[in-house]
């Protein structure tokens, strides 16, 4: 995969390099041919230069149109490699759990990979391409009229130095760019968190003032950021220009009334003209080597450093921040002293000895999805958990085959309706259906059907009954249910609630919800606000520790 | 219902376009001016490569022989007076070429402001109502990746279309001054491109449209793969997932790869033609000289590098507006966005605004939820009952004057939400809001929701910033809510399910709360199972219909 995606590569920088070289030949030949057609007049032998003409023009368009294609399919495939790669580290990375979650830090890690990958594309290819052409035209102007090579030489370093300056400067803009609109994201957020509260607020009762400055952030700095870059390499190339203008006008001085029959003078004046387009459009490229070297140095793991709890990270590194596995049958559960998130304001603890169901009550906020999470594995916390009478000791980081979490938002991922049920294992098609049919979904269709973006889209209670369908699938010894009621109607409670009140028969069922269905069947409600806990087994209430 | 949608689709679409039209309106001036500046510069430029084809022909001629000869410089003109000419000319380009720069980067941030004034407008009048549809995330793309979308293609895009077709237009002019023969084989080829990039596109577009549902489903996969990790991780599929994720991102490149073939084609005729030009005219111009081909008018050798040099500039716009086409689909992807948040919260200008609300035939815009005859008198506490989803928040945003409905009251109303609001700042910011409010009534208000305990364990007092307080259950953020709400001090309250979220026994003790502090307001409430009846004096219903009844407890 990696050296084929190097071949690929390389093999669009050839042609780039053919499609550039044509590109100089083609102006230049041109040029010359028609100086000689009128200088040498009829002792010209005009045949050849006419059909290298031809053939230049020719090789210049096939070789543009493969560079793109071949240049693209190396960007697709090494754009495949770095994501997979991400995944695939993604996948045991603990600190990246609640990350993921939120859309931007998606769409962050998406756009590094694109950028790392396309620094071929947008830099390697075209920047190869002009340096080698600029070295070769050096080297054919040193050959063919050595004395124009001051001018030529001039301007290639001209342009060496405005290109390294524009690179130093893009990569302190792009900083500050960042920084702006890290800026804006987070006057803007807070300003929509309090939306609910804004027909309180004064500045919002008057609809009818259009207030000069607004009460919202706004992105005019970051545009100005973003100008600011823009403007940096135009004036990179009115100095390019600048420079060429002044070659041309020495040379054009130097050779005044001292008339020369040699077609070849006319090669360098030509090159000085039109160097914005063949040399000052290069310049724009500084961003591609720009981006990747951001990309590159905010490589996912340090971004998160700044946003990341850091408590939790903390935890993370200090235990092993990979997540590891266990395969071994549960059958008890115990919390001792556990709190598992700040908002929480009692640690908890409790003794769960055999199957049945058992309920953390609270208000939302309260801490309960947090502890459920800690339990699975897929949190930090303080405090013990441990499994078949302390014989396990769980801690962030650990998951349990036997244990299955269903997280509150009841997740879809695009793909059929047999790959959400399965996600990928060996299963039996027979199974999914049963399983369908157990769940009351069996009306969405065959199990090919496609589900999530592109697909069909899942109500409230059909997302979460999905999630309980893959429990069902999985046969595990303990299930974590976060708010299986939520948003739910009451027919779709009550089918809830049979699916619950059947699990629990065989496995330990523990739920968190602020909803408490009176058919629920509980072995014990735990509120996780309150420090009680209500037990229905001997009917009484006990306090808890701590 | 499908066709109802299939209609909605069109006028948003006609929308969009609308404001993509107003938008390029309001700056068509500004950028006409740029448009000026540029073509401005382009004239010099030719006027550079006249004087350049003039002195390259000096320095190549033996004597002042026919050679010499121009259509722009007759043979006696002055070489040192030519010179200055080209570095003035060329010097001149380059500061109308900044000039133009300039003024188009004012332009953007100017129309940038003012989209964001039209975006903020929409906010302050549909406020949590319309903030609630969409996650912050939304919000954020629309305001920086769209907004700044629509600004690059209104300015950017738009003087590119004009350069495209100004900067060609100038230059056939100029090259019929300089030969006929020339000017004809333009003027017969440049139609051709147009038509050749039209018929491209048709089969782009078929292509895209066979692999459509590739592009739909396997696009967002990788991110899709990415939030789920975690589920991944519990269901230990991590190496199935893994091998999906390389199997489908194959197909997708594939495909994309079949449709790349296609639709660089665009690129690579533009790239044929000024190639080709280029080449012809060499050969044209070339032959002509060597009297070979007698097409045409007689060329002299400075007219001859003159059309070789200007020739393929012809094409130079066309192609830089290729480059810029990607801004065009990306901008009314943006303002078909935008276009619907505008459209959600344009005034009506048939609201009736009165003080009390005594109205008939009340109806929420665009909902079902409508009422024959809404009454709330002064101090009377109504029950709002209805089963979710029948439109009680729709209801409350539409008294609270985040939504649009026929009538409007002007009285001062306030409305607590499900899910309590915190702020970042202090807790004195969080009960303020920035009014000027003495610490003694906010101390009463904090006794009054019995916050008080919770209060005297502050380190700072009322200065002291939310997230360094103790961690406030569920019932204690609403009852900070309810303090908020109180000193505000409104004409009507409206509470929208405060207790939705709590647990049983918090809701109990937020409801007696809410039943003593509010006694002698004007309070409408949405519960699902009040504390005690006997507290309300009006009952209100949503049926299925969305239709609000009312009657007397």
């Amino acid at each position: 995969m990696q050296t084929n995606t190097l071949k690929t590569n390389l093999l669009a920088l050839l042609l780039s390099v053919a499609y550039s070289l044509a590109a100089m030949g083609l102006l230049l030949v041109s040029s010359w041919f028609i100086a000689a057609a009128s200088v040498m007049g009829s002792s010209l032998n005009y045949m050849l230069p006419a059909v290298i003409i031809r053939a230049l023009a020719l090789i210049r368009i096939a070789s543009g149109y493969a560079a793109l294609l071949v240049g693209h399919s190396g960007f697709f495939k090494s754009l495949q490699t770095k994501r997979i790669a991400l995944f695939a580290t993604s996948l045991h990375n603990l600190s990246l759990l609640e990350q993921v979650k939120s859309s931007a830090q998606v769409e962050a890690m998406s756009t590094t990979t694109e950028q790392q990958a396309a620094l071929w594309i947008a830099w390697v290819n075209q920047n190869a391409a002009m340096f080698i052409t600029l070295l070769l035209l050096n080297v054919s102007v040193y050959l063919l009229i050595p004395s124009h090579l001051i001018y030529v030489l001039v301007v290639t370093i001209a342009f060496v130095l405005v290109y390294a300056l524009l690179i130093v400067f893009g990569l302190k803009q792009t900083v500050k760019i960042a920084k702006q609109k890290e800026r804006f994201v987070t006057e803007f957020d807070d300003k929509l968190h309090s939306s609910p509260l804004w027909h309180l607020q004064t500045e919002f009762l008057d609809k009818h003032i259009q207030q000069k400055n607004s009460q919202f952030a706004s992105t005019s700095k970051l545009l100005n950021a973003q100008q600011t870059q823009q403007k940096a390499i135009f004036y990179g190339q009115l100095c390019l220009q600048l420079f060429a203008i002044l070659a041309l006008y020495l040379l054009f001085k130097r050779y005044a009334g001292a008339a020369s029959q040699n077609a070849l003078f006319i090669l360098v004046p030509m090159l000085l003209l039109s160097i914005n387009d063949w040399l000052g459009k290069l310049l724009h490229s500084q961003s591609g080597l720009v981006d990747f070297i951001q990309a590159k140095q905010g490589d996912i793991e340090k971004a998160l450093v700044n946003t990341t709890d850091k408590k939790a990270q903390q935890q993370a590194q200090s235990s092993s921040p990979k997540i590891t596995r266990h395969s071994q049958a549960i059958y008890a559960l115990s919390l001792n002293n556990v709190s598992a998130c700040s908002a929480q304001r009692l640690p908890i603890s409790i003794e769960i000895n055999h199957a049945g169901c058992y309920l953390f009550e609270g208000s939302s906020g309260a801490g309960k999805s947090s502890l459920l999470k800690a339990i699975a594995g897929l949190q930090p916390f303080q405090g013990d958990i441990s499994f078949n009478q302390q014989s396990i000791v769980q801690h962030f980081g650990k998951l349990h085959e036997r244990i299955v979490y269903c997280g509150q938002s009841a997740p879809v991922v695009d793909g059929t309706l047999a790959e959400n049920l399965s996600l990928g294992h060996e299963i039996e098609q027979d199974t999914l259906q049963q399983v369908l049919n157990d769940v009351n979904l069996s009306y969405l269709g065959a199990l090919t059907q496609w589900l999530g973006s592109g697909g069909r889209q899942l109500s409230g209670g059909e997302r979460q009954r999905l999630n309980l369908a893959r429990a069902l699938l999985f046969k595990p010894d303990v299930v974590l249910l976060d708010e299986p009621f939520e948003a739910l109607d009451d027919h779709n409670i009550a089918l809830m609630i049979r699916l619950i009140n059947q699990l629990s028969k065989t496995g330990i069922v523990l739920i968190a919800s602020h909803i408490v269905p009176q058919t629920l069947m509980l072995n014990q409600r735990i509120d996780i606000e309150n420090d009680r806990v209500f037990s229905k087994e001997n009917g009484s209430e006990e306090k808890c520790y701590g | 219902m499908i066709k109802h949608n299939h209609a909605a689709t069109g006028d948003m679409e006609v929308a969009a376009t609308d404001l993509l039209h107003s938008q390029q309106h309001k700056v068509k001036n500004a950028l006409l001016g740029v448009l000026a500046f540029k073509s401005g510069a382009f004239l010099c430029q030719l006027t550079a490569f006249a004087a350049f084809s003039f002195l390259v022909a000096r320095l190549l001629a033996s004597d002042a022989s026919s050679l010499v000869m121009s259509h722009f410089f007759s043979a006696n003109t002055h070489y040192e007076w030519t010179l200055n000419v080209l570095v003035g000319a060329l010097g001149s380009s380059l500061i109308l070429n900044l000039f133009a720069h300039n003024r188009l980067m004012a332009l953007q941030a100017s129309s940038l402001a003012d989209l964001e004034v039209q975006l903020h407008g929409a906010f302050k009048q549909g406020q949590h109502a319309l903030v609630r549809q969409h996650s912050h995330f939304y919000w954020q793309q629309l305001s920086t990746e769209h907004l700044h979308a629509m600004v690059k293609f209104i300015s950017e895009f738009q003087l590119q279309k004009w350069l495209a077709v100004v900067t060609p237009l100038l230059l056939l002019g100029v090259i019929a001054y300089v030969n006929w023969f020339v000017f004809i084989i333009l003027l017969v080829c440049l139609p051709v491109v147009p038509l050749f990039m039209i018929i491209i596109g048709k089969g782009t577009k078929h292509l895209h449209n066979t692999y459509f549902v590739a592009f739909e489903r396997l696009g967002s996969m990788f991110a899709n793969r990415l939030s789920n990790i975690e589920l991944i991780n519990v269901f230990s599929a991590n190496k199935q997932q893994t091998q999906r994720l390389e199997q489908r991102s194959n197909t997708l490149n594939s495909s994309t790869m079949k449709v790349l073939q296609v639709a660089f084609l665009n690129q690579t005729v533009l790239d044929f033609f000024s190639t080709l030009s280029m080449a012809l005219i060499a050969v044209y111009v070339g032959f002509n000289l060597l009297e070979e081909i007698n097409l045409g008018p007689k060329l002299v050798f400075a007219d001859g590098l003159f059309l070789l040099i200007a020739v393929p500039m012809v094409f130079s716009e066309l192609k830089q507006l290729g480059n810029l086409y990607h801004q065009k689909a990306a901008a009314q992807v943006a303002a078909s966005e935008l276009a619907r948040v505008l459209c959600n919260s344009q005034k009506s200008t048939d609201i009736q605004q009165s003080p009390s609300i005594d109205w008939h035939d009340f109806q929420v815009v665009n909902t079902a939820v409508f009422a024959k005859h809404l009454f709330v008198e002064d101090g009377q506490h109504i029950w709002l009952s209805a089963p979710s989803g029948a439109g009680k928040t729709l209801l409350f945003e539409a008294l609270s004057k985040q939504r649009q409905a026929s009538h409007q009251t002007t009285q001062k109303v306030a409305l607590l939400t499900q899910s309590p609001c915190i702020l970042r700042g202090t807790v004195r910011d969080n009960l303020t809001l920035n009014r000027p409010i003495s610490d003694k009534a906010l101390f009463a208000m904090l006794e009054k929701v019995e916050l008080m305990a919770w209060y005297k364990n502050l380190k700072q007092g009322l200065n002291t910033p939310m997230d360094e307080c103790p961690p406030l259950s569920g019932g204690e953020k609403q009852r900070l809510s309810l303090a908020r709400l109180l000193l505000c001090d409104a004409d009507l309250y409206l509470l929208d399910e405060p207790t939705a979220f709590l647990s049983d026994a918090q809701h109990l003790r937020l409801c007696r709360l809410i039943e003593t502090v509010l006694k002698d307001k004007t309070v409408i409430w949405a519960c699902h199972k009040p504390q005690s009846q006997r507290w309300f004096s009006h009952i209100w219903h949503i049926n299925e219909l969305g239709e609000v009844l009312c009657h007397a407890n």
